[in-house]
């Protein structure tokens, strides 16, 4: 780890000060994933602005036909909320799914968008949800949020202050996870959200994305065997020792009519 | 009652669930200084300019590279695997680079960070050549090595005759991958220097007086000068049997800086600094008749070994002597040179490969003809070992298939594949059996009968986790006649008396044979004195007349008796001492053909369409001789059987094939298996005792246990799923 100066932000207009002064600086959630990047000397901000103390960032709140979670909620908060686990149960339990329990105790919402793993949990369900990623400048819409491997739309001292998902009818997630880290190897959220289905795969590819095909199929018949005659493509899909691109193509398949089957 | 037979616990248990137990990397020698390495980048080429200037001035004690290390004596050619006991390419000797990971640098520092952060300050400019990988184009051009253990051809009889005229034949290739053993505990090493040239060592070694023997020769000290201990041993798996170069750095840095030096390998340095289990390609062709008996055996291995050392995968070795084959058995071994670093014996070095290819194949055999897989192993079954022509000692082959198909329940088997399901997941059955070489090798031990009635054990052998110190107090408290309780043992020493490396399965049979004989002398020493010493009790009779029990010598017949302390006390003595050196025939020269053998029978779950498989069941029927105790051989069981779980589903080490390095160096990319993945195993024991294996009865049983769990669970996939995978592991695309 290289040297930085720490700071505990205030509020988020305090910290979008700092960020936006100092190129360098960079914000720290649950620093799940940026405090290990710093030990492998990936990064060397001049400052850790630290979003921990922000009261407004935190919490999980019904608004309307919504659930606003802000950025700071732990991924263990989502996973044991009532009101999530009334609304939207996938969402919860795909909380309860990530990593480890010193992962879901760390570990943010807003931290793991914000970041964009391309194996992150979250990403399939904001853009199966059709959710806002709501930040202290503007609100932006799923699927214009997540833009490349680790890339989002965010600005250079935008900060991410919560995510609206409006309720869906049905959803289920399902995912294949790296049998050490439970990252997914390829994980597949499908939801039903007034009429409309969309279909988020995070794993798969560079970055999460929509399966078209089967939104097409389910928005006909929901129901597992709509798929059945789908496949997606192996190019471009990811290819490590764990699964090759073939297999990745074929999970996301098979981890989508399960979690059409699992939704009911 | 007899101590030997009973499921006694671990003597150490306590100590190691609370954290005392003092493993070598625990171990704090007072003014100890770390060292860090620095490792090759590249794996073949030579290093063009090595500039250590920021490092030195980094506050630390010491820097070297093979421009500032003392020169080693070489070690003995031809390379062998028991002289010299280690890599044969010795560290920081040269500017040459034979392989990945290689260690190049070393620095000193009073804390372990500051040595660590002074290493990455060391900059190394290479000159690169192309390594040689282990693959497809490498592997024609293997060679024939030298030996070092067996013969690397056999021929009895004419095999491919027997083959040719077979009316129902196999020929097949199957392949092993690297692996890794990833023993829990790291190797570490800390070296102290006396000022008289006397040589103090704490290192994980499963092979005390091998390590002190190399150590001695390539750093020329005499070997008596030389101490090594290793009380604990947090997993060995043969991993830990050869010196490997950093105890000789460590050593050379502790004599240079003049303090004790302490190097402990990270995970990742786990992967290149010490052995592996080498690939195999190997070839099986076999031939039977209608009614499934085998009339030849052809079975042919090639393995990967480093430029410099000659390691030879034994993998064709159990095909000479598990089934009898009317016509012939041949088999051959071969090695490709590649830029790697040394192999070494991995549980089941040797066997667990070649069972996979072996017992796949009779597993297609039994397809092929259509004869139930356990009909077929008994058809083939031989009570004399075809390779030499000898009698076996004892061969409990037919009890392990039988007793174990019917633990199993296998009768109620469809045999057609993808027959069986439940909901979505196929289910099926799998059997294989298995051989395991039997050693006889020297050991010596010591006997310390206490005026207190205590007794004590000194014998240099080494407990793995393997509950060594158990079973050797259970060995000497029937001996003795004294609770086991009273009886301490010590390991671990080479001050002890010197015992054999802890590989081979050989511990039980050889060294609790040296322990059993150096407890016979005490016992009989105390007897002796009883009848002839100061007021000697017994006034008639002799040896054979005197019973001993609770720690007490009594005269058959009579109700005369003396107690040990009483005994020592009557006659001045504060204890009695024996020893004994077991000095048996090696196997091979022996009138009988010695092995243990096995059957299991695995029952898996495949979900088909995502190709993962999951053990439903298993079973395993040994015959490992007398078992001295059920406890700890039943966790050896257990052990292995996961140890084979690992092999056929999970473990491989990856090599980047335009780079030649292991790539995936941790647990997160290298999978062993985990609870989740075990189910119930049951496990039977049908040997009975084996007097040519050792005066204990006993016959190997670790790593037995481990070698044809991979055969089975590929068998019971193959029944699954109609689909035969002859690469390992069967990892979830290969089910696809
Ligand atoms: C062993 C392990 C296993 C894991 N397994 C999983 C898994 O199975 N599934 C999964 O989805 N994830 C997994 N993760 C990742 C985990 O969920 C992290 O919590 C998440 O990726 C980052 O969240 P964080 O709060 O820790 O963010 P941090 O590490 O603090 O920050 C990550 C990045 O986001 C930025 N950032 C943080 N908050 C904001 C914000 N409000 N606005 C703008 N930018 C922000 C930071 O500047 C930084 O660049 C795992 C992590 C580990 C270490």
């Amino acid at each position: 780890m290289y040297d930085f100066k720490y700071q505990k932000a205030a509020s988020v207009a305090d910290a979008a000060k700092v960020i936006g002064a100092d190129g360098e600086a960079k914000l720290v959630a649950g620093g799940m994933t940026l405090i290990p990047t710093l030990k492998q000397r990936l990064a060397k901000p001049s400052a850790l602005i630290d979003l921990g103390g922000i009261a407004e960032l935190k919490g999980i709140r019904r608004e309307g036909n919504a659930i606003v979670i802000g950025a700071m909620t732990k991924h263990v908060d989502v996973a044991n909320s009532p009101e999530v686990k009334s609304a939207i149960p996938a969402l919860a339990e795909l909380a309860s799914h990530i990593g480890d329990p010193a992962v879901r105790n760390r570990g943010t919402i807003g931290g793991s968008i914000a970041n964009n793993d391309p194996a992150a949990d979250y990403p399939s369900a904001v853009v199966a949800l059709n959710a806002t990623v709501i930040t202290n400048k503007r609100k932006i819409a799923a699927d214009d949020f997540f833009k490349a491997l680790f890339e989002t739309a965010l600005g250079s001292d935008e900060i991410v202050t919560a995510v609206s998902f409006p309720i869906p009818e049905k959803a289920a997630y399902m995912k294949f996870p790296n049998p050490a880290s439970r990252y997914a190897i390829v994980g597949t959220f499908v939801a039903k959200t007034g009429g409309n289905v969309r279909v988020g795969v995070t794993g798969a590819g560079p970055c999460v994305f929509r399966w078209k095909e089967a939104e097409a199929a389910l928005g006909k018949s929901w129901n597992g065997d709509a798929l059945k005659n789908l496949s997606v493509k192996a190019d471009g899909l990811n290819s490590d020792i764990h699964a090759s691109s073939e297999y990745r193509a074929h999970l996301i398949g098979v981890m989508a009519r399960r979690a059409v089957a699992k939704a009911g | 009652m007899s101590a030997i037979g009973q499921p006694i616990s671990r003597t150490d248990g306590s100590l190691k669930v609370t954290g005392r137990a003092r493993y070598t990397g625990d171990i704090r020698v007072s003014g100890a200084v770390h060292a860090a390495l620095v490792q090759s980048t590249i794996a073949s080429g030579r290093i063009a300019s090595i500039d250590t200037s920021a490092a030195e001035e980094a506050g630390v004690l010491g820097v070297f590279s093979y421009r500032n290390l003392p020169r080693m004596n070489p070690t003995p050619k031809p390379w062998s695997h028991l002289h010299p006991h280690g890599q044969g390419y010795l560290p920081l000797q040269d500017d040459k680079i034979h392989y990945a990971g290689q260690p190049i640098a070393m620095v000193v520092a009073s804390k372990l960070d500051q040595a660590v952060q002074a290493a990455t300050l060391i900059k190394v400019h290479y000159e690169v050549a192309q390594p040689v990988v282990f693959d497809a184009d490498t592997t024609r051009a293997a060679i024939d090595p030298p030996q070092f253990l067996w013969p690397v051809a056999s021929s009895v009889g004419d095999a491919d005759k027997g083959i040719a005229a077979a009316a129902v034949k196999i020929a097949e290739t199957y392949a092993t991958p690297d692996r890794h053993h990833n023993q829990m505990e790291p190797h570490a090493t800390t070296a102290m220097w006396d000022a008289d040239g006397s040589l103090t060592l704490y290192d994980t070694t499963q092979h005390l007086y091998g390590a002190r023997e190399l150590i001695a020769m390539v750093l020329g000290i005499p070997v008596d000068k030389i101490t090594i201990m290793c009380e604990f041993l947090g997993g060995g798996f043969g991993g830990k049997a050869y010196v490997w170069p950093h105890t000789l750095l460590a050593i050379l840095a502790a004599k240079a800086v003049r303090r004790p030096v302490r190097l402990q390998l990270t995970r990742a340095q786990m992967y290149s600094m010490v052995g592996h289990q080498a690939a195999t390609i190997q070839t099986i062709a076999l031939g039977a008749d209608n009614g499934g008996k085998l009339t030849g055996i052809r079975h042919e291995s090639i393995s990967p070994a480093p430029v410099f050392d000659n390691y030879i995968e034994y993998a064709a070795l159990s095909s000479r002597s598990l089934w009898a084959a009317s016509g012939g058995i041949a088999t051959n071994h071969k090695i490709v040179h590649v830029n790697r670093n040394t192999p070494t014996a991995m549980r089941s070095p040797h066997e667990a490969l070649g069972h996979f290819a072996l017992e796949s194949a009779m597993d297609e055999l039994a397809y092929a003809t259509g004869i139930d897989p356990i009909e077929l192993r008994l058809v083939n079954d031989t009570a004399t070992d075809p390779h030499s022509g000898r009698p076996f000692s004892t061969r409990a082959m037919r009890k392990c298939l039988i007793e174990g198909a019917a633990r199993f329940g296998w009768e109620s088997r469809s045999p057609t594949p993808r027959s069986m399901r439940e909901g979505r997941h196929l289910i099926s059955e799998g059997t294989a059996a298995e051989i395991y070489t039997h050693w006889r090798w020297p050991a010596k031990a010591r006997v310390t009968i206490n005026g207190d009635g205590s007794a004590l054990v000194e014998t240099g052998s080494h407990d793995l986790g393997t509950g060594t110190y158990t079973v050797m107090r259970q060995v000497a408290a029937d001996t003795l006649g004294v609770a086991p309780e009273k009886v301490t043992v010590r390991l671990g020493d080479t001050r002890l008396p010197p015992s054999h490396a802890s590989i081979g399965s050989a511990t039980m049979a050889n060294a609790g044979a040296s322990v059993l004989l150096a407890a016979e002398s005490a016992r009989d020493k105390a007897i002796r004195l009883a009848l002839t010493g100061r007021d000697a009790p017994f006034t008639r009779g002799q040896g054979a007349d005197i019973r001993v029990a609770e720690g007490t010598l009594t005269l058959a017949h009579s109700n005369v008796s003396i107690s040990y302390g009483d005994l020592l006390a009557r006659n001045g003595l504060p204890n009695l001492v024996a020893e004994a050196d077991y000095d048996p025939v090696p196997e091979h020269e022996g009138p009988k053909a010695i092995f243990s053998f096995s059957a299991v029978f695995a029952e898996v779950r495949v979900d088909p369409e995502l190709g993962i498989v999951r053990l439903n069941r298993f079973v395993g029927a040994y015959d490992a001789g007398r078992i001295i105790n059920p406890k700890t051989a039943r966790s050896q069981a257990i052990g292995g059987i996961i140890w084979g779980v690992g092999q056929v589903l999970l473990e491989q080490s990856e090599t980047d094939p335009t780079l030649g390095r292991f790539l995936n160096r941790n647990y997160s990319g290298y999978l062993v298996p985990t609870n989740a993945d075990i189910p119930e195993l049951d496990i039977l024991f049908v040997g009975d005792f084996d007097e040519e294996a050792s005066p204990l009865g006993a016959k190997g049983l670790g790593e037995l246990t481990a070698v044809s769990v991979a055969p089975a669970i590929a068998n019971a996939v193959f029944h699954a799923t109609g689909k035969r995978i002859r690469r390992l592991p069967i990892s979830l695309e290969k089910l696809m």
